[in-house]
Order: structure tokens, then sequence, then C-alpha cells
């Protein structure tokens, strides 16, 4: 049976190429600067970090080839060097793709939308809403409804409830800047 | 310190104890989130304020962390995951409310003696450190990065290799000593260097948002509490055991990166070992265990803040953020703190001491009450925590590019969390690397010039403990030298 390729190589080859490219950053950077003295140079630190990370990733590399080894020889070794590994499980892996999806569009409503402040006056107290508010009344909304939320009533009053709260909390009372 | 003392110092740290009861015992929200999101809110306070309120979150959430590993089997904080062995089979046994109880007092007494340490240790270790040379730093940050790479990962190498992410990031922008912008590729909002509060948002917060929805299926049963009575004198039966849990606990925290998980496996361990008879067997419901991890883990505040203050190297992921709201509010924590700044120190200790009566108080009067809290629905709750996240990200500079920044940091946590990577060396190396950066160029600098570059780098006593200490780290870690040592004993 042909053994997979331990998740150990490959995130071993993984740093590697970071060790390597920072390496090269730092010896090319260095190149160019004016500052010929290793002792004073700003570009020492990157490269010990480079020389140390690719170090490393040979040592990760070195360690799934080991079980991986072990793993052809014993065929029971495979559950034992399994049990330290959580499974990936894709379905779920999805779900997080669709929330940072979700929070791509919240960040780009936060960037694109351009709403005025809005001051309402009741009484003596004054409730300042713009942007924030209304991208984040979509934004839990949206992702309450991924979440499995399905009842209208919470769908709508929760997000408005919530961000009413956030709104007043941190933009009147604490003075917080919100986007 | 009575001085810093007045009621509105004494309101904030019972405002931050109240949030750190609820933050603490909700799964999903923890303290280091709490204390990465305040970071940005008190950004624009007085110094004494936002460390009282961070203080009350830190000592109050630590605690707490042990009342839904009681009631639901799952530790609010890290820490807390050796309380469950035993709180929870308690709670099965309708003892919900004595684990509590237990959980409450001897987590006072852990962060108590963990404090009483910080005010009688921090002066000694403050004088030993001005005799600290440039290398002797480097080699503090370096040895406290090698532990932590090595107790918060089974695999060393993964630990490591955190370590040197933080390290990369944080020498992003303008490098300390010269100027040079380095990392940028660029970018201009890059040239002044990630900053802390983003950074720790996303790997503490936003990663904790995605691994919920990950993990969202698992669903928990939450145990009723009744109230029962509990007789003081059998609970305080424990204290021989707590005292000296708590001195584990004390040192464990003042060692950079270990932090509660590891004081309180260890002091469990001790209690199992110390604990010839127990009542009901360790892992089943026995008190000593909750005792001894509730003990050692809230001794390790007092213990973390230690390096902390003394020398700028934070012992857990919760001082790291401490250090970072110092840094913020232009403070300088190292040997000559708390004679420059003696104010902020005991603003520091009073919060805590403080907060630690507010735990009691919580822990016996509002904790049993809590139960339904703790179990808001996740699909409301993690929304409202990914807004948190967006609005303690912008806060700090008012910019949307370190929003942006928290989003990928929370997915490149996310990522670690699946594959075993740990993120508290990260951010630690984050923290500490500009210093490390800095110190490791003028010692190489100033060797550079001397007779004999070698001992002038590492001839005196404090490098030559620390470097024989890092090196033993490094190599009673590695696989090879380990196997080696193992077959060395073994043959005699």
């Amino acid at each position: 049976m042909k053994n997979k390729i331990h998740s150990l190589i490959v995130e071993g080859v993984l740093f590697c190429g970071s060790g390597l490219g920072l390496l090269s950053y730092s010896l090319i950077s260095y190149g160019k600067s004016f500052n010929k003295d290793w002792a004073q140079s700003p570009y020492l630190f990157p490269l010990l970090v480079g020389l140390a990370m690719t170090g490393l990733s040979i040592w990760l590399a070195g360690e799934g080839i080991q079980t991986m080894k072990k793993e052809a020889v014993d065929l029971d070794g495979r559950r034992e060097a399994g049990n330290t590994k959580k499974p990936i499980i894709w379905g779920q892996i999805s779900e997080v793709l669709i929330a940072l999806v979700l929070c791509g569009i919240y960040y780009l409503l936060l960037v694109s939308l351009k709403i005025p402040y809005v001051t309402i006056g009741i009484f003596s107290f004054m409730y300042t809403f713009s942007t924030f508010e209304v991208a984040t009344v979509i934004f839990l909304a949206a992702m309450m409804a991924f979440m499995g939320v399905r009842k209208l009533p919470i769908l709508l009053l929760v997000p408005l409830g919530t961000t009413l709260f956030l709104s007043i909390a941190f933009r009147t009372l604490l003075h917080v800047l919100l986007p | 310190m009575l001085s810093v003392i007045d009621a509105r110092f004494i309101l904030m740290v019972l405002v931050g104890s109240v949030a750190g009861l609820f933050v603490g015992a909700i799964p999903g929200l923890s303290v280091s989130m709490a204390t990465a999101l305040l970071v940005s809110i008190t950004y624009t306070w007085e110094h004494s304020d936002a460390l009282a309120m961070i203080m009350g979150v830190y000592v109050v959430g630590v605690f707490s962390g042990a009342v839904s590993a009681i009631l639901i089997n799952i530790p609010g904080a890290p820490s807390s995951v050796v309380t469950t062995l035993d709180g929870y089979p308690m709670s099965k046994k309708g003892q919900a409310y004595k684990a509590l109880y237990t959980a409450t007092i001897y987590s006072f007494t852990g962060s108590l003696f963990g404090l009483l340490a910080l005010g009688l240790l921090a002066t000694p270790v403050s004088r030993i450190a001005l005799k600290f040379t440039k290398m002797d730093y480097f080699l503090l940050a370096f040895f406290g990065l090698t532990t932590v790479g090595s107790v918060s990962s089974k695999n060393y190498a993964k630990g490591l290799i955190s370590v040197m992410l933080g390290l990369i990031i944080s020498m992003i922008g303008l490098d300390p000593l010269m100027g040079t912008r380095r990392l940028t590729f660029g970018v201009q909002n890059l040239t002044g260097g990630i900053s802390t509060v983003p950074a720790l948002v996303g790997f503490f917060g936003f990663a904790e948002v995605l691994s919920v929805i990950y993990n969202r299926k698992q669903e928990e049963n939450v145990l009723t509490m009744e109230r029962m009575k509990v007789s003081l004198r059998e609970v305080l039966k424990g204290w021989k055991l707590s005292l000296y849990t708590s001195a584990i606990g004390m040192l464990v925290g003042a060692l950079p990166g270990a932090g509660g998980p590891v004081a309180s496996f260890i002091a469990y361990n001790e209690a199992k070992r110390l604990t010839k008879n127990p009542e009901i067997p360790f892992g089943e419901g026995a008190v000593e265990g909750i005792m001894a991890s509730e003990s050692s883990n809230n001794a390790c505040i007092g213990g973390a803040l230690i390096p902390m203050l003394t020398l700028a190297v934070p012992g857990d992921a919760v001082t790291a953020i401490i250090l970072s709201v110092f840094y913020v509010h232009g403070l300088q924590p190292g040997p000559m703190f708390i004679r420059q700044n003696p104010e902020a120190f005991y603003s520091i200790l009073a919060a805590g001491i403080i907060a630690c009566f507010a735990l009691l108080a919580l822990g016996l009067l509002v904790a049993p009450r809590i139960c339904k809290v703790i179990t808001i629905p996740k699909n409301i709750m993690i929304p409202v925590v990914a807004s948190l996240c967006v609005i303690g990200s912008f806060a700090c500079n008012n910019r949307l590019f370190d929003v942006a920044l928290m989003f990928l940091f929370g997915f490149i946590g996310f990522l670690m969390r699946r594959f075993d990577y740990p993120v508290a060396p990260l951010i630690l190396a984050m923290v500490l690397g500009k210093m490390m950066d800095s110190n490791f160029r003028q010692a190489v600098s100033l060797a550079s010039s001397a007779e004999n570059p070698l001992i002038s780098m590492f001839g005196h006593p404090f490098t030559i403990i620390l470097s024989l200490c890092s090196l033993g780290v490094l190599l009673s870690n590695i696989p090879w030298t380990r196997r080696y040592i193992d077959q060395m004993l073994h043959r005699k």
C-alpha cells in the first residue's frame, strides 16, 4: 500500500521555504544597504531567525520521515502516530471558509459604506450612529442565519439590540472610535 | 499602596471582576481575548484605571474558568482543564455546589499567595536585574522562548516554529536601532510595525470564533446545581496542600510561557502523590484535585507578573498583553520600574488584592447562579464576539487596516490550533522580539570593539548561567539528545 506524505513533511517544506525566503531577503537587503558591518546591520536578526527557521523545518520534516518509516514497518504504528493528530473534517473547514467570507463582506461594508453620522436626541440623551451600526446589523443577522438561527424575531431583534448595546457602550459611554 | 486606592479605582476593579466572571465562565470567551480587547478600550484611560480593570478581569477570569469546568465539563480557561477531572464527576454526583465552593476558596488563597509573593519578591528580583548586561536580557528572553516552546506543545519543533513566526512578525516595520524598514514590502501601513492589539485580538479572539464554528457540532450537557450545606472547616482541611500547590503555581508562573495549565498539571500530580488515602479517588471527584488545580493556577497570576514587572519578560499570554498596556501608556517595565513608577506597581498589587476579595464574593454568591448564562447559544454569542473583535482591533489605531490584519491573524491562529502549533509562544516572541533584537545587536556591537569579543559577550556570571540554562532546555528537548541521555541512564 502506498503511504501518503506525512503532514509534518508538508509543514516542514512550507516552513523551510519561509526560512530560506527570510534568509535570502536578509542577505539581499544587506547587500543593498550601505552599512556593511553585520554587528550593526538591521538584517542580522532576520538572518539568524531565517537560519533557525530553516533548521527547525528540517527537524520537523525529519520527524515526518521517521514517522512514515515507522508506519511502513508497522501498520499498527499508524494508529499510534494518529493518536496525537486531529483529523481534518473538510465539511467543517468549508463552514469556517464561509464564515471568513461573511467577515470579508463585513469588512468590505465597513470600508465602502459611507454613511454620514446621524445623531438622534432623546431628551438629554444623544445617540449617534454611522457605518459601523448599519454594517454590524447586516453582519450579525447574516452570521446568525449562517449559524443556524431560523426564528425571524431573533434574527431581527438580536442584531438590532446587540448593535445598539455595542454602539451605546463603546461610542457613547466609553468614547471609543468605531469604524 | 493605600494611596492608589480610591472609590473609582475599586469600582474599576469590581467592573473588571464581574466581566472576568462571565468571560472566564463562558466557553469560547477567554481571559486573553478579554484583556486584548480591553487594551484597545482602555487606550485613552488613566493607566491606574486601565490596570485596575485588567487585573479584575485577569484574577476573576482565571478562577471562573472553573465554573464551566465543574458544570459542563468544558474548562472556561485552559488553566482549568485539570479542574474538570474532579469537578465534573463531583457535579454528576450532585455535589456541584461543594465543588464550586472549594474552587472559590482555593482560587482566593492561590491568588492571594501569588500576589503576596509578587509584593515580596519583585524588589529583590529588580535589584538582581540591575546587574544584567544587554546580552543577559537577550538570553533571558531567549531562555523564556525556549522554555515556552517546550511546555506549550507536544512537539518541541512546532513550539519553536511558533516562536520564530512571532519573531518574524515583531521584525516587520522600522528596526529599533537604525530606523531601517524591514519586511514591509512597500506596504505603507506596515511601516510602523504590526500593533500588538490586532494581533492579540486575532490570535486569541477571532481564532476562537473560527474554532467554535469548526467544532460547533459538539454539544455540552449542563448539570443543575442545588445549594447544599458545606462546612468551611471541612473545606479548609486542605490548607497545607493549598500552600504547597500555590508555591508550585507561583514558581511555574514566573517561568516565561509556562502558565496556569502547566502549573495545575504539576500541582495535581503532586496532590495525587501526597494524598495517600483520599476519601474519593482522584479523577472520580476528589476535592483535593480541585484544591491543587485552583490554588496553583491562580497563584500563577502573581508569579507571572514578577518577571513581567522586573525584567519586562512576560510569564504568560495575559501578562504579555498587560505588558503591551504598559507600553501603550508609556510605562517601561524592567529593573528600574518599581523605583521609577511605584504608583503603577502598587496599582497592580492593590487591584490584584481587591480582585481576590471580589473573586471570593462573586464565587460564593454569583457563580452558583450563572449556569444559564454560560450556556448562551453559540450561534448568537459567536457573531457578537466577532463584532467585538472588529471594535477591539480598530479602536487602537483607528485604522481599518488593523481590522484586516486581525482577520488574517485570526485565520492563521485557527490553522495553528488545527495543526497543533501553540499560539502562546508566538505572542510572547512577538512582544519580546524588538527587545531581543536591539539588545542582541547592542551586545554584539559592544563585543566587536572589545579585546576578546567572546569573553565580553559571555563572560559575566549571569550570562553563563542563562546560556547554560537555555542550552540545557534546548538539548533536553531535542529527540536525539533525549534518546542519548535515556540510553546513558539505562546503561548506568
